[in-house]
């Protein structure tokens, strides 16, 4: 740097020090007293500090590590831990000794750290493990959620895997919470980290282990009072002994120390002391067990447990798809794949038909699962060649349309007909949509395929209109199934009795139900044919829940003994979780989950009974029942009477709107003479799933559930996320940019200030424009002017001969150099300085003089001048 | 102290919150414990602050201007509460002068132990230096509570001028009128006593003439003598004060003290005189020896300066209307209007002037 820009600089700095001096040298000299060197206080040992921050650290991770395993129960070896603590948090609180200790310490402590990876991760892992399973398993239980996940183990023990994990994550906390506290006892950051874990247990209402307890309480009160008393600060990186401040207002000077150790040992002491006898006074006076505690908040914890629950089926962004992931039991998808049903409650479709007394509910098919097969119900068309053909029974799938129809009508039962219109404004448009006991096949959309499936599909906005024949009130399935039986027999004596007549219309009336019995007969063979297979693999767990549940296959009530059995022993949710990709879907429900919804139930069941003999196959589609059923709207335009074949008077056509909460799944039992009837098999819920929830402004989990996560706000929550990220993005790089941009301008400032104070402070001591000339001089004196300086014997050249030797050498004229040397003698010898000018004025000058010397110097000499000089 | 309690309410606003919403007993008994510790903070610190004893001690009693000296502050803690913030309020002043600059030093104690800090300090002029405790403020270790205790632990030390002045040739003719005591020891006519010789007038005491000159002159001339003269000389110290120049007060002891030194140096005892604001009168006191000339110091540096430049002057020029020693007045070089022999002393603030025999 020049000397022209330390002129400058120099103006700065020495007003700015002159100042400061003018103000403490006019105090000091009122005073007469002076303070030579800031208090030094005795007996301030570091290793009190040392051991102060071990022991906050120690409490902290031990007590967080006790309140989290002893709730719940995870087996691990805490006196170990406890023990291994000890060491781990002197070790790591010594790191702060010096420098030296830090280095060596840190690279010891990796090394470990990498051998105990080598060596022990497999057990490390098996003992994170052990730990996730439990905790998964708890939150399965408590949260219902269906997590369905478990690590693998390794094989390890339990206790011992567990243990070497936590030494493992102990090590790390330690390590970790060691650098805040010793630096800056920052209680905010060790308590977003080690409160989360330490109150787990308190969030599942678990009781706590009040030691473990005790200590994390120790741990962070005496943090937080540690960091309120400000002296906490690290000697050795800061500041040291007393900092002094000066408070102008006041007239005072603060002389504050920055550390003590023995201090802060004394209040972790006398703090740990007291919250020891506080929590052994209050235990004494109430149990755990004994706590009771009723306030307005109590829902709070319960609202954010089942927010938190919510996220974590779905996730954030899962919480916007109401739809949820699949549309329950309509539907051939692989069976298993969803977490959870969430209802839209957006109308599917729309009936129009008569109420019929007797008649509790309506059962729209739109599919049929024949086949079982790894998780599929698929149809019969998906394994021609696998399955008989319905046409080696001497029939038609035609024939076997409407069969049931027909036979109600001979038998006499089912005294309803009646005509129902569907139509279709937002369900699957790949089916049709079919009550039970129609025979109408006037319609395109009822072609037969197969015996499971129709060709015809019902669009989105098309309507479909068929007559059909209820069944109801028929007691148990066996008691129908007799009914049916004796009916069959009856009805067929009479045929044959019939088939002799010689009314012709008699005889043909006869021959046609004669002939009607023999296709159902031909086609009950082919039902029990094809509808009582079961893959193999579902055999062994078919026969547990048998077995377990005591399933009499004999019974008169096999059908409602199973039906039963769910209702009480099995659980109905929305939310069963996913059936891990390993496991079957009716294996995995009947052993290990034993809940879900309607689809779980009607597979199951169909296999059940398959198992026991009674042919049964898979029903999806919609079900319109109970109060659904009976709050229907009355379309007083229609006239009933066309509703109906029998006495509608006083009775409306009414109009139900189905929605996803009346799609539903079912089981259809063959029944022997009649043909497939629909069975409930899924238990009942308390809860109506088929209503819409209200709008629940308490609780924040129902707030945000259904105010917050809608659909609609979805796309506006993912724009607003995306802007606030931009902005957020955006603006951190602005405010890097330019707090650097400021920064370095300051610190420039700062250092021109400071270095041009320091600079000022070394040119006045001994770098000198004086001095400097003077050595100039000497490198380039003539032997002449040498010979001056030995006759003389001083060794130095006065100031008046430097500018004699200027002058000789031109290096400046008469004038200039008379004043430098002026200049020089006033700022050493006078007591008043040179002013700014004169300062400006010589340091100009000399620079210039300098140059031209430096020009003339051999290039030894040039060396010397310039890097010597610079000492 | 405002701050701490609020950050202390937070926390304890915190926890109750963490009650609420947990429901926990845990913590309940977290809740109780920020509740009882601050109760036993207090009782424990208000102990404490009885028990507590603090003292200062000085490497050295007397130093000389600008010699370093090492202040020890001690604390000591009788019982069984940290003490994390023990402020001292520290004044240190020169007692001429009463420009002090307050230190506040603050002080960690711990229980049933005594601590020291140590601090550097030197005095710019003479007198005594002060190092004063007024008072001490305590804070409990959880920083929530404060005690005031007062205190008035005072340690001083004395600082010695050093200052050498040689004083100018007194001669001792000129010195002026004996005193009562002196002249009945005076034996004989010593010619070192004639001031005058002059012409017989009739009336004069026949054995005043002289008789060798009168035979010289064939005429009688008579012998006029002075009066018996004194060596004693006063040093008349002008203790004056501007609030804003101490620098003036301290040259005017260390012009006294340096000449006291020069004279019993050379063989001269004298009186040391100044006003004495406390008994508002004019003090005076003899110095044949250095101890005694110690003693009279150490008794100026207990006397209160005050603003009238000329007071002592004045007090003892209203006593000793007639001068019968030689006073060296010692004062502020402003003053004017002092009638004497003004000495050269090197130092354009003080100025030692010899006062004119009356």
């Amino acid at each position: 740097m020049s000397f022209r820009s330390i002129a400058s600089q120099l103006n700065i700095a020495k007003k700015i020090a002159d100042k400061k001096l003018k103000i403490r040298q006019e105090k000091d000299r009122l005073s007469g007293i002076n303070i030579i060197s800031e208090p030094q206080i005795d007996n301030n040992k570091k290793i009190y500090f040392i051991l102060s921050n071990a022991i906050i650290n120690y409490l902290v991770v031990t007590g967080m590590i006790g309140c989290f395993v002893v709730p719940f129960e995870i087996d691990c070896n805490m006196y170990i831990i406890q023990f291994a603590g000890i060491f781990i948090s002197l070790y790591v609180a010594f790191l702060y000794y010096n420098v030296w200790v830090k280095i060596v310490g840190y690279l010891l402590g990796i090394c470990g750290f990498i051998y105990g990876i080598i060596n022990y991760q497999w057990m490390i892992r098996g003992g994170f493990a052990y730990i996730a399973n439990i905790i998964m398993e708890y939150l399965e239980k408590d949260m219902d959620l269906p997590i369905e996940r478990r690590y693998s183990t390794y094989g390890f023990n339990e206790k011992t895997a567990v243990t070497m994990c936590l030494l493992f994550l102990a090590f790390g906390l330690f390590l970790l919470f060691n650098m805040v506290i010793s630096e800056t006892k920052g209680l905010v950051l060790i308590l977003l980290f080690s409160f989360p874990i330490t109150q787990f247990g308190m969030y599942f209402d678990e009781g706590l282990d009040i030691y473990y307890f005790t200590m994390y309480v120790i741990g962070i009160t005496s943090l937080y009072f540690l960091r309120n008393t400000t002296h906490y600060h690290m000697e050795y990186r800061r500041r040291k002994g007393y900092t002094k401040k000066e408070i102008r207002g006041k007239n005072r000077i603060v002389y504050d120390y920055v550390n003590d150790g023995k201090s802060t040992f004394w209040i972790l002491v006398m703090v740990a002391m007291i919250v020891m006898a506080s929590v052994f006074s209050f235990s004494r006076f109430m149990e755990q067990d004994e706590f009771q505690m009723d306030s307005g908040f109590s829902e709070l914890k319960d609202n954010t447990r089942e927010f938190t629950r919510q996220v974590a089926l779905v996730g954030f962004w899962g919480m916007f798809n109401r739809t949820g992931q699949s549309p329950g039991g309509v539907s051939n998808n692989k069976l298993g794949q969803v977490n959870r049903i969430n209802y839209d409650f957006q109308t599917d479709l729309i009936l129009k038909t008569l109420r019929v007394n007797g008649e509790e509910e309506i059962f729209i098919k739109s599919f049929n699962g024949s086949v079982y097969d790894n998780s599929y119900w698929e149809t019969l068309s998906a394994h021609q060649g696998e399955v008989p053909a319905i046409t080696n029974y001497g029939i038609t799938v035609e024939d076997t349309f409407g069969l049931s129809k027909q036979l109600m009508d001979y038998y006499g039962i089912g005294n309803f007909y009646k005509q129902i219109e569907v139509t279709n404004v937002f369900a699957n448009e790949n089916y049709v949509y079919l009550p039970y006991f129609s025979d109408d096949t006037s319609d395109a959309l009822s072609t037969v395929t197969t015996d499971d499936e129709f060709s015809g599909k019902l669009q989105t906005g098309w309507v479909f209109t068929t007559w059909y024949k209820p069944l109801v009130g028929y007691g148990t399935v066996k008691q129908l199934q007799n009914n049916i039986m004796n009916l069959r027999q009856r009805e067929l004596e009479k045929s044959i009795k019939a088939e002799s007549s010689e009314d012709i219309s008699v005889r043909t009336k006869a021959e046609a139900e004669l002939e009607c019995f023999r296709k159902e007969e031909a086609y009950a063979l082919y039902v029990k044919d094809t509808y009582l297979q079961i893959p193999d693999y579902n055999r062994q767990a078919i026969q547990n829940f048998v077995d377990k549940y005591s399933i009499d296959p004999d019974s008169d009530t096999l059908i409602e003994d199973v039906v039963r059995t769910f209702q009480y022993e099995f659980e109905y949710t929305l939310m069963p979780g996913k059936t891990p990709s390993a496991a079957d879907f009716v294996n995995y429900f009947l052993d290990e989950t034993q809940k879900g919804y309607c689809t779980y139930f009607a597979t199951a069941a169909t296999l059940i009974y398959r198992y026991m003999g009674i042919p049964a196959r898979y029903a999806g589609g919609y079900k319109l029942s109970g109060d659904a059923y009976n709050d229907g709207v009355a379309d007083r335009r229609e006239n009933a009477m066309e509703w109906a074949d029998y006495d509608v008077k006083d009775k409306n056509v009414m109009k139900y709107e189905l929605t996803d909460t009346n799609a539903h799944a079912w089981v259809e039992i063959y029944i022997d003479g009649l043909g497939w009837i629909p069975v409930e098999v899924t238990p009942y819920s308390d809860y109506d799933y088929t209503q819409e929830p209200e709008e629940n402004n308490g609780g924040i989990g129902n707030y945000l559930a259904n105010s917050v996560f809608t659909a609609q706000n979805m796309n506006r929550v993912k724009n607003t996320t995306l802007s606030i990220l931009i902005f957020i993005f955006g603006g951190g790089i602005i405010f890097i940019i330019s707090y650097f941009a400021v920064g370095i301008f300051v610190r420039k400032k700062r250092y021109n200030e400071r270095g041009a104070e320091q600079r000022y402070q070394n040119l006045k001591k001994s770098m000198t424009a004086a001095g400097l000339l003077k050595r100039a001089l000497k490198h380039d004196s003539s032997m002449e002017e040498q010979d001056i300086i030995r006759e003389s014997g001083k060794g130095e050249i006065t100031y008046d001969e430097s500018a004699e030797i200027l002058v000789n050498n031109q290096y400046a004229d008469e004038e200039t150099s008379w004043k430098i040397m002026k200049i020089i003698e006033k700022a050493k010898f006078s007591r008043n300085q040179p002013s700014d000018e004169e300062i400006d004025y010589l340091v100009l000058n000399t620079n210039e003089i300098n140059k031209k010397i430096y020009q003339n110097l051999s290039p030894v000499k040039k060396f010397l001048f310039k890097y010597i000089r610079m000492l | 102290m405002w701050g701490k309690r609020f950050s202390y309410f937070c926390f304890l606003a915190l926890i109750l919150f963490g009650l609420l919403f947990y429901h926990h007993y845990v913590m309940m008994i977290w809740v109780v414990i920020l509740a009882v510790l601050p109760a036993v903070s207090f009782i424990l610190t208000k102990l404490t602050v009885k028990k507590i004893h603090i003292s200062i001690m000085t490497d050295k009693s007397t130093i000389g201007k600008n010699v370093p000296i090492e202040i020890y502050f001690t604390v000591k803690n009788g019982f069984i509460a940290p003490i994390e913030n023990l402020k001292l309020n520290v004044k240190i002043f020169n007692a001429f002068y009463q420009n002090s600059e307050a230190y506040e030093l603050v002080v960690p104690s711990v229980p049933f132990s005594e601590r020291k800090v140590s601090m550097r300090i030197s005095g710019k002029y003479c007198g005594r230096m002060i190092v004063q405790i007024e008072n001490v403020i305590v804070e409990d270790f959880l920083g929530l509570f404060r005690f005031e205790k007062d205190l008035n632990v005072v340690e001083e030390v004395t600082i010695m001028p050093e200052r050498n002045i040689e004083l100018p040739q007194i001669n001792l003719s000129d010195s002026g009128v004996a005193n009562d005591d002196e002249v009945q020891y005076t034996k004989g006519d010593d010619v070192s006593q004639i001031s005058q010789i002059r012409n017989y007038i009739p009336g004069d005491k026949l054995q005043n003439i002289h008789w060798k000159l009168s035979a010289k002159n064939e005429e009688l001339q008579v012998k006029e003598f002075s009066k018996p003269y004194s060596d004693e000389v006063t040093l008349l110290v002008e203790l004056s004060i501007q609030a804003d120049k101490p620098e003036i007060t301290d040259s005017i002891i260390e012009a006294y003290y340096a000449s006291g030194k020069y004279l019993l140096k050379n063989g001269r005892r004298f009186r040391a005189s100044w006003f004495n604001t406390k008994t508002k009168e004019l003090f005076e006191t003899k110095i044949e020896t250095d101890e005694e000339l110690d003693i009279s110091l150490n008794e100026l540096y207990y006397m209160i300066p005050y603003e009238n430049p000329t007071l002592t002057y004045s007090s003892y020029m209203a006593i000793h209307s007639e001068l019968v020693t030689t006073v060296m007045y010692i004062s502020d070089a402003g003053v004017n209007g002092i009638s004497g022999e003004r000495y050269d002393i090197s130092d354009d603030k003080v100025v030692i002037t010899c006062l004119s025999v009356q």
